[in-house]
């Protein structure tokens, strides 16, 4: 067990410490079990809070100098389509012809006028007398109405609008009815198995951001571990046992076995709580455009992004380690941080922007580059249909930039730990890679 | 089988425009326990740093066991740095088995050895409480325990006792003297030139980077060429003022005197006895530690000597 490999006894020592003092910690058993409950709240809560926004009453009165019966038509058709009972629209006016415009209306509000006897509006519907021409009326808010109820109205209006010109034109009833009948475009991926497309890009965003969140928060751990050890001095017996590159890749694996436990965790917590929980979710994330029935677990998606989690974190804990080496106080170390998380933060900052064209050139150019990967690939193997070859040499690059940083980092970490003072500048840097 | 545990040729440090230590030549015998003595930042610390392999010398080789520092032979020592750093949150044994394994000792015969050296320090009690929980010397000796649990040929501790009360610092160099009759070599450093006396059979002083002297102590005491008196005297100090007597040192209670070469010890007791001082001991001694050190670095520049052999 003296031997020099690179997982040896001490190596593994090393690692075994790292670990447990984690596990046992008390962050680790809040973190573990809070963050599956945030997660499933997050993805639940958006849902039932719009639902609850449309359960919510919120008078809108209709002012109507259009004429025609539109606002009738409106109302009736709003009823008609799914409005909650207590939502109440209705109607005041014609009442005379100095309810000609929106200033006018307003400044009635204003003097504390009841337009309305029944409870405070929240909002009142203008319809103009050219509406049927023009096509445009105001919604007057004094409360928030919401986006759902907006884009009802919305919709709601455009139909009745549309029926009235094509009344003037001379269409009948039922033509009409005809020719209103709503078209859809249904997606559906190719191959059956891979479940509803929305629900896939959903995922992929999720574990972008699960990647993004995960490598910070372990990268960080890392730095302060290494920080703590010098700090507290534990690193001048160390090194009298240990080699710097065992310290620092036990280290390394030790944490990131505490990553690789917590993801698993996870996992078992969220697949018993779809089992139970998420099925009476459905509805909700309905709403939000998800449709979750008959949707498959992408397997593809979590091996790929396990193997990123791995490759990414090897990857970037190098950095982590040598950032923490550098330091030597707990207000350093954010400095230092800062340039350590801007690989990390980049391909956040683009994340939106490629989802919506996971293929173009500039994403897939990024998504190959080592830094940038680890977070990108999930992102594009949910979204799109990546070749096998590209997300092989994904991995592929990430692993030989791991070696190259590693070995860096080997040479900082070495010169860092037993550094005390001042945080070396970038010449000095340059010499430790040189001859450390 | 007789060559040195440690061997030093022509060490020199550097720290930017500081030197830390300069030309150090120094040969450990085996089994030998060794105290490494000069004032606080006479480079005692980077010494053994630069033993340990901790920090490398900017030139002069450095040999343990017969061959440059490598993993193989860190693993025989036993390091108690001066910093004494922990693992706060962990648990005492378990803090002591997991330096045990990384010195190559099975994790299970660690912790059994663990619990052992605590009952022996008187710490059984506390062997599954927090670190953080012990008080400094408690601590201080769970660290000094790390260092000999994997029972090393060689102990290299930076001032092992500071801080401790008697009672404790009894403990440890008892413990420090077993090991060294169980064969092990041992160099401590200090700054505490009367600990050294009590224990070291060898001594090496080093001053403003350099070494001032090395050897045995018997050699070293006879080297000076110089008589010693110990003297406890009641009465005026008049008769020290004399041309037979190189130097007088208050030790308080009494008075260290280094005779000039040649002069005889009976003029001395006959001249204070002639002042009308009142003796009440009067002994030919050997130099104390602490006057040769004084002779060999206090009175003279700190950085002005020229690394003579003593």
């Amino acid at each position: 067990m003296r031997g020099g490999g690179p997982l040896n006894q001490r190596v593994t020592t090393v690692a075994r410490r790292e670990f447990l003092a984690r596990v046992r910690s008390r962050w680790f058993l809040f973190s573990t079990l809070v963050v599956p409950v945030l997660f499933l709240g997050a993805m639940i809560l958006p849902a039932v809070l719009v639902d609850r926004s449309i359960d919510d009453p919120k008078p809108v009165f209709v002012i109507d100098n259009a004429g025609n019966d539109i606002a009738d038509r409106l109302i009736e058709a709003l009823r008609a389509n799914e409005i909650p009972a207590e939502f109440l629209v209705d109607r005041v006016g014609p009442t005379a012809g100095d309810l000609l415009d929106v200033e006018s209306l307003r400044g009635r509000i204003a003097a504390g006028e009841e337009l309305a006897d029944a409870e405070k509006p929240a909002a009142w519907l203008y319809l103009p007398a050219n509406l049927i021409e023009e096509g445009t009326a105001i919604l007057v808010e004094d409360r928030d109405t919401g986006p759902v109820l907006r884009r009802r109205i919305s919709s709601t209006l455009q139909e009745v609008v549309t029926s009235v010109r094509l009344e003037r034109a001379g269409v009948g009833a039922v033509t009409i009815e005809e020719v209103l009948r709503p078209t859809s475009v249904s997606v559906e991926p190719l191959s059956a198995e891979d479940g509803p497309a929305g629900l896939r890009q959903a995922l992929g965003f999720v574990f972008a951001m699960a990647l993004y969140v995960m490598f910070i928060v372990y990268g960080q751990m890392i730095a302060r571990g290494v920080l703590e050890e010098k700090t507290s001095d534990i690193v001048e017996i160390l090194i009298s046992s240990v080699r710097p590159w065992e310290m620092m890749l036990g280290k390394i694996l030790g944490i990131g076995a505490v990553g690789l436990t917590q993801v698993a965790i996870w996992g078992v917590v969220i697949t018993v709580a779809a089992a139970f929980g998420l099925a009476g979710a459905a509805p909700a994330l309905a709403q939000l455009g998800l449709d979750i029935s008959g949707a498959a677990v992408p397997w593809d998606l979590i091996l790929w992004s396990i193997v990123y989690f791995i490759t990414g974190y090897l990857l970037y804990s190098g950095v982590f380690a040598a950032a923490g080496a550098l330091v030597t106080s707990e207000q350093d170390v954010q400095q230092v941080l800062i340039p350590a998380l801007m690989p990390i933060i980049l391909p956040i900052l683009v994340l939106p922007a490629a989802m919506q064209t996971p293929d173009a050139t500039w994403v897939v150019a990024m998504s190959l580059f080592p830094f940038f990967s680890p977070i990108l690939m999930p992102m594009r193997i949910a979204a799109s249909h990546v070749p096998l070859w590209q997300s092989a040499l994904a991995v592929v690059l990430l692993l030989s930039a791991t070696l190259a940083l590693a070995w860096a980092a080997g040479r900082i970490y070495r010169v860092g730990i037993l550094m005390k003072g001042k945080r070396p500048n970038l010449p000095e840097l340059v010499r430790w890679l040189r001859h450390g | 089988m007789n060559e040195p545990v440690i061997r030093l040729q022509g060490i020199e440090k550097r720290f930017a425009s500081t030197r830390a230590v300069e030309d150090l030549s120094f040969e450990l015998p085996r089994g030998s326990i060794c105290g490494l003595l000069g004032p606080n930042g006479a480079g005692k610390t980077t010494t053994l740093r630069i033993i340990l392999d901790i920090v490398g010398p900017d030139a002069g080789t450095v040999e343990v066991f017969g061959r440059p520092v490598d993993h193989e032979t860190r693993m025989r020592i036993g390091y108690l740095p001066e910093e004494r750093g922990m693992y706060q949150r962990m648990r005492v044994a378990e803090h002591l088995a997991f330096f045990g394994e990384l010195k190559g000792v099975r994790r299970s015969e660690a912790l059994s050895r663990a619990r052992s050296w605590l009952e022996r320090l008187e710490l059984g009690d506390r062997a599954d409480d927090r670190v953080e929980t012990l008080s400094k010397g408690m601590q201080q000796k769970v660290q000094f325990i790390a260092t000999v649990l994997h029972k090393p040929d060689l102990l290299i501790l930076d001032e092992p006792f500071s801080g401790l009360d008697p009672i404790n610092v009894d403990l440890l160099r008892d413990i420090v003297l077993e090991r060294q009759r169980d064969g092990a070599t041992v160099l401590f450093s200090t700054h505490m030139i009367e600990d050294a006396e009590k224990i070291c059979e060898r001594v090496c002083m080093i001053a403003g980077a350099r070494k001032v002297l090395d050897g045995s102590i018997r050699d070293v005491k006879r080297s000076g060429g110089h008589q010693h008196l110990v003297v406890a005297y009641e009465g005026d100090p008049g008769f020290l003022d004399d041309s037979s007597i190189v130097t007088a040192t208050d030790h308080g209670q009494w008075v260290e005197i280094r005779l000039a070469p040649g002069a005889d010890p009976q003029t001395v007791l006959r001249r204070a006895l002639e002042t009308g001082v009142r003796i009440d001991r009067f002994e030919l001694a050997e130099p104390s530690l602490r006057e040769i050190f004084l002779e060999r670095v206090g009175r003279r520049p700190r950085t002005g000597g020229n690394g003579e052999e003593a």
